[in-house]
């Protein structure tokens, strides 16, 4: 009894620690870095829908971005788009996104498995769509001048309209 | 007695058929929604995740949502595949945050910085045929930023492509159908608003783009071209007009490679490299006349109209995103091919070269927008 006591003791304890943070929640933070921020506007908080996705530009050495406050921990990132950031341990990710995203030869962006290589397109559905192969062997060794959806969508045009 | 009861059962699900098969709803959703997160109710309204479920698994034609200001984080394609139909599109609605109204009316429409912000990162956001999305702001990376389907309408919207991969849309019309209307589209490396098969694109906004607007046919009307590569790119498409827009700031203001049969019509071609550039020689099919050409070099491969003007239009503020005619004087004012008795109508009309028409009537007033503001970034 006395263990269970102090087990939801503690639990109480996190939750009242841990507290909603509204100035990073609910917002578009696409791109950005925080690595000039003071990491205890971070830090023991709850953020929930915001999005920090880092497209990987060419040039980038990484496809993964670490773009908070170092130190940073105790946040709870919940129905976040993470895509492309590193979220340092002692932090935890509920639901929401935390992919390897990167364009490849065919000019769309493909999610990457751990090793990371192409796995699956982002839009593979898309691909399905329009007949194109999302196997991620069909990729182009060559960096194509235009995508590949978009070559594929513009013959289904031109055979609609000769 | 069981028997019986079965029967009547039965009976009843056929006289209610409406009760039993669903009938078209109107939805509320915020960005953290609330109660049961059913949608029925603002009181009730779905989150995103609700939202997303029910938009892209149940939505049925006649449906209507109305989605409350805030920022929705998508972590995977938003992609509403179930169509409308033509009496019955379905509608989706921005709406200023705290609108209570059930439903909201055109007085709780969002504008400008108040429209619920779509943040789609790597992914798609899509609605299929027979849709008309009102009211957002979008930013992405993704390929087609924001789709629509056939038959389906975009009316204010903002969408941002921030992408580094180049040939990515803004704001995209595929397939055939359906229009934009007071859309801003702005793509760093690609597309700020591309047509597919001759859907107008009216009183829109496209900039700081490689392609300002793209045609795969393209009917372009009281719009703005502003500082792109392109500011029209017509590739080797046929049949595009374009009546009554500015085209201002770009390398080249209209680019072709053989494109023919199309109308160039009150036109203000201003203050670009290149007014207009054919690689070929062969658009003679091409109908130009009653435009306004000021750039560096005018034409290439180009025959100007016989009633075209050549000299500075006045705009009050290019730079700055102002493109009214100058206070001071324009020779845009009441230049335009309009109407005029000539067609056997009687009265004095006039009409503007370019987007800003002049106030002209004795009442005074001139039209009031709706009064969307840009976004731009």
């Amino acid at each position: 009894m006395k263990k269970t006591l102090i087990i939801f003791f503690l639990m109480c304890g996190v939750c009242i620690a841990q507290s909603f943070n509204e100035k990073y929640s609910y917002r578009d933070f696409m791109n950005q870095s925080f690595k000039h921020i003071d990491v205890s506007e971070f830090n023991n908080t709850t953020i929930v829908g915001s999005n920090f996705y880092q497209e990987w530009k060419e040039g980038d050495r990484d496809v993964v971005k670490d773009i908070f406050p170092d130190g940073m921990t105790g946040v709870v990132f919940e129905k976040c788009n993470l895509d492309n950031v590193f979220v340092p341990d002692g932090n935890i990710v509920i639901g929401g996104a935390n992919r390897k995203i990167k364009v490849q030869n065919d000019l769309e962006d493909w999610v990457l498995d751990e090793t990371l290589k192409a796995k699956e397109p982002v839009s593979k559905g898309e691909y399905e769509r329009l007949g194109v192969s999302a196997d991620p062997k069909d990729i182009p060794k060559e960096k194509q001048a235009k995508s590949v959806l978009e070559k594929k969508r513009e013959k289904i045009s031109t055979s609609l309209n000769p | 007695m069981k028997k019986f009861l079965l029967a009547l059962t039965l009976s009843l699900g056929l006289l209610f058929p409406a009760v039993c098969f669903g009938a078209a709803a109107t939805m509320y959703v915020t960005v953290a929604g609330d109660g049961d997160k059913d949608g029925t109710s603002w009181a009730n309204a779905f989150d995103l995740a609700n939202w997303e479920t029910d938009c892209e698994g149940s939505a049925e034609a006649g449906d209507i949502y109305y989605v409350a200001g805030g920022t929705y984080t998508l972590t995977d394609n938003f992609s509403c595949q179930n169509d409308g139909t033509a009496a019955l599109p379905i509608k989706v609605i921005g709406v200023t945050s705290g609108t209570t109204a059930e439903p909201p009316t055109v007085s709780d429409w969002a504008y400008g910085a108040n429209r619920p912000l779509i943040a789609a990162g790597a992914n798609a956001l899509s609605w299929d045929d027979y849709w008309i999305a009102y009211n957002f702001q979008v930013t992405t990376t993704h390929s087609n930023g924001f789709e629509l389907g056939s038959y389906s309408t975009g009316y204010n919207n903002y969408v941002y492509n921030s992408s580094e991969t180049a040939g990515r849309y803004a704001i995209r019309q595929y397939n055939f159908g359906g229009a934009f209307y007071f859309c801003e589209g702005k793509s760093t490396s690609g597309i700020g608003i591309g047509a597919q098969n001759g859907e107008p694109v009216a009183f829109s906004y496209a900039h700081d783009s490689t392609d300002c607007y793209k045609s795969g046919s393209l009917f372009l009307i009281s719009s703005v071209a502003d500082t792109c590569t392109d500011g029209v790119d017509l590739v080797s498409q046929d049949g595009n007009s374009l009546i009554n827009n500015v085209i201002y700031g770009c390398t080249n203001g209209i680019n072709a490679t053989d494109s023919a049969f199309n109308s160039f019509i009150n036109n203000i071609i201003d203050g670009n490299t290149n007014g207009a550039v054919w690689s070929t020689a062969n658009e003679l099919t091409n109908f130009w006349d009653y435009n306004i050409w000021n750039n560096t070099t005018d034409v290439s491969n180009v025959t100007k109209g016989v009633h075209d003007i050549t000299g500075d239009p006045g705009l009050t503020a290019p730079a700055d995103g102002d493109f009214t005619l100058s206070s001071s004087g324009s020779n845009a004012i009441a230049a335009a091919m309009q109407l005029n008795t000539n067609v056997g109508v009687t009265g004095a009309y006039k009409v503007n070269i370019g987007v800003d028409q002049d106030d002209n009537t004795a009442a005074g007033g001139g039209s009031g927008g709706p009064g969307w503001v840009s976004m731009s970034q």
